[in-house]
Formats: structure tokens, C-alpha cells, sequence
């Protein structure tokens, strides 16, 4: 029975991680009305302030504006649905994140974009950098690299 | 090698001139002038109380146009605007134009105070909860939105209003160019 006490303990592991998972794993958390317009609102810039969200904001205008999203989500409107009212009344100006459509796909493909011309263009020098290193001495350094050659092969005999 | 530098200053000025374009490009604007998505839509309706205790709706000053102000009486640009809009008032009001101050953010009795030391004569509301702000996408007073007398929303004017815009706008929404 001890021979098999761990496997038993690995059994009962994943019994009750498979429980778990059918019971909680296939609902999403209920979020509470608070949490629902904390989601919204952190989606919202504040019209007054700073790149701040109308979820962090303490304006006056994002305390009513976070009223407003209360009140339609009671009035029961999809997040999608109030997103799209201050749309209509800010532009998309009022949205944190750029939309992923038009104009806006410009704000998200700029970045990869940017970063992959970055190491395009790192490699391209740094395969310049090793072309250039390995490649047949500049005019006018004969001179030089015959006394280089001179002094390795005196160093070697020396030895 | 000998092409090496103008080709890096090529790129230089590659990257560079589109860079200093488009901050000279941003730059020359006003942060604060977000274009309102309300252009050539129908003006947001509302009924709400004057300072003054009566109430105003924006149905019943249809077949005028309207010239919709958000201010407040801690406004700096809105104190300096107010001569202006007087002024506009008194020209324009002969000419069937209503004006209506919406008070943003502010309380009935500083607004009224405000009124009584600098003068304007026409309606003022308030707006709980800012809803009326919200519908109309305010973002920094003073805020004007002119509205054309079939109660569609012609222009917005960011910051202090202009002698040009209000002539322009007032002249272009009474049925002449300026």
C-alpha cells in the first residue's frame, strides 16, 4: 500500500484539480455592477486630465461620466453599446486604446513594424561591421602590416 | 566609401524630416480642439433650468440658431470671452440668433454672481450630473457649439470664441457668407 500511497496522492491531485476546473473553469467570474463600470471606464480617457483613465480620474467630469456608464449598464447596455455613445459624442479620441480598424490599426501596427525595421536594421550593420572586418586591408597599410608581421615573427623566435 | 556619408546623411534626413513635420504638425495644433463626431448631426436635446429658476429647452428655440456656450465662472478663457459673446449678442439677437450659456461644473449662485458683475442678458442652464456636457462631448470649456435653426449641429468652437468664427458661423447658418 505505501508503494502506491504517492500515486494515490497524484490520483487525488488531479481529481480535484479536474473538479475544480469543471465547476469554475467554464463560467466566467460574476463581476459585480462596480466592477462593470470600472471595466468601461478604464477605457474612457478623462476629458479634463492627462492620459488619465475615467476609472482614476478624480474630476468632476469623470464622476459623472462613470454616473452615466452606471446608468446604462442598468438601463441594460452592453459594454460595447456605451463604448460606442461616447464615441458618438468625444470621437475616438475618448478611447484609451486606439480601435483596431482604419486610421487606428496605424497605433498598433507602428510599433512591430517599428521594432522589426530596428533589427532589420541592426543586422544589416552589424553583417556591414563583419564584411568590412574580414575583408582585404585599406590601401596605404602594407607598411604597417609588414612591421606587424616582423614583430610576431621576432616575438616568435625569441621564444 | 565614398558614398558612405551622403548616403547616411540621405537616411539622416529620411528619418529626420518626417519626424519634425510631423511634430511642427503637432505643434501648430490645439491639444485641446478634439473634432467633435456632432458636426452636420442632430444637436443633443435637453430641458433644463435656467440659473434663474425657469426652464429652457432646446425644442422650443427651433427655427433660430443657436449659439450653445459651456462655461463657468471659474473660467479664466471664459471671463475673457465674455465681452465678446455680449457683444455678439447684441448684434446678432435682432437677427432671430438665441444664445444659451450651459454652466459646467459650476454652482447656480456663482454663475448668477458672474452674470450680475459682467453682464449677458440671455439664458443660462444648469446641468446636473454634467449630462448635457456629456452629450455633447465637452472636453474644456469654454466650449461653443453652433447650431443651425433645424436644430443640426454646424460647428465647435474650442477654447475662447472669435469675433471671425461667430461672424463667420453666425453669417453662414443666418444665410450669407460672412
Amino acid at each position: 500500500m505505501r508503494r502506491y500511497s504517492g500515486w494515490i496522492a497524484i490520483g487525488w491531485l488531479l481529481l480535484v484539480c479536474g473538479v475544480a476546473l469543471v465547476a469554475y473553469g467554464n463560467k466566467p467570474p460574476k463581476q459585480s455592477l462596480d466592477d462593470r463600470v470600472r471595466a468601461v471606464a478604464q477605457q474612457l480617457r478623462c476629458p479634463q486630465c492627462n492620459g488619465e483613465s475615467v476609472a482614476d480620474s478624480p474630476a468632476s467630469i469623470s464622476t459623472s461620466i462613470r454616473a452615466d456608464i452606471r446608468r446604462r449598464l442598468l438601463a441594460g447596455q452592453s459594454d460595447d453599446q456605451i463604448k460606442q455613445y461616447f464615441v458618438s459624442r468625444y470621437g475616438d479620441w475618448i478611447l484609451l486604446s486606439p480601435p483596431q480598424s482604419g486610421i487606428g490599426n496605424v497605433a498598433w501596427l507602428a510599433p512591430p513594424l517599428l521594432v522589426l525595421g530596428g533589427v532589420g536594421l541592426l543586422l544589416t550593420l552589424v553583417t556591414d561591421w563583419r564584411r568590412r572586418g574580414k575583408g582585404v586591408a585599406p590601401a596605404g597599410s602594407e607598411g604597417y602590416l609588414e612591421r606587424v608581421r616582423a614583430e610576431l615573427a621576432a616575438d616568435s623566435f625569441a621564444e | 566609401m565614398r558614398f558612405l556619408i551622403p548616403k547616411r546623411a540621405l537616411w539622416s534626413l529620411v528619418i529626420a524630416v518626417p519626424l519634425v513635420a510631423l511634430l511642427a504638425f503637432g505643434f501648430q495644433r490645439n491639444p485641446d480642439a478634439v473634432a467633435s463626431p456632432l458636426i452636420d448631426k442632430p444637436a443633443p436635446t435637453f430641458q433644463l433650468h435656467t440659473i434663474d429658476g425657469r426652464t429652457l429647452s432646446l425644442a422650443s428655440l427651433r427655427g433660430h440658431p443657436v449659439v450653445l456656450n459651456f462655461w463657468a465662472s471659474w473660467c479664466t478663457a471664459c471671463i475673457d470671452e465674455h465681452p465678446m459673446l455680449i457683444s455678439a449678442w447684441h448684434t446678432y439677437q435682432r437677427r432671430g440668433v438665441e444664445f444659451v450659456g450651459v454652466v459646467y461644473d459650476d454652482t447656480a449662485g456663482d454663475a448668477r454672481d458672474f452674470l450680475r458683475q459682467r453682464g449677458g442678458s440671455w439664458p443660462s442652464v444648469e446641468d446636473p450630473g454634467q449630462q448635457t456636457a456629456i452629450d455633447y462631448g465637452v472636453v474644456k470649456i469654454p466650449e461653443t457649439y453652433f447650431i443651425d435653426r433645424h436644430g443640426v449641429v454646424r460647428y465647435k468652437s474650442s477654447g475662447e470664441v472669435t469675433p471671425q468664427i461667430l461672424s463667420r458661423q453666425l453669417g453662414r447658418m443666418l444665410g450669407k457668407t460672412a
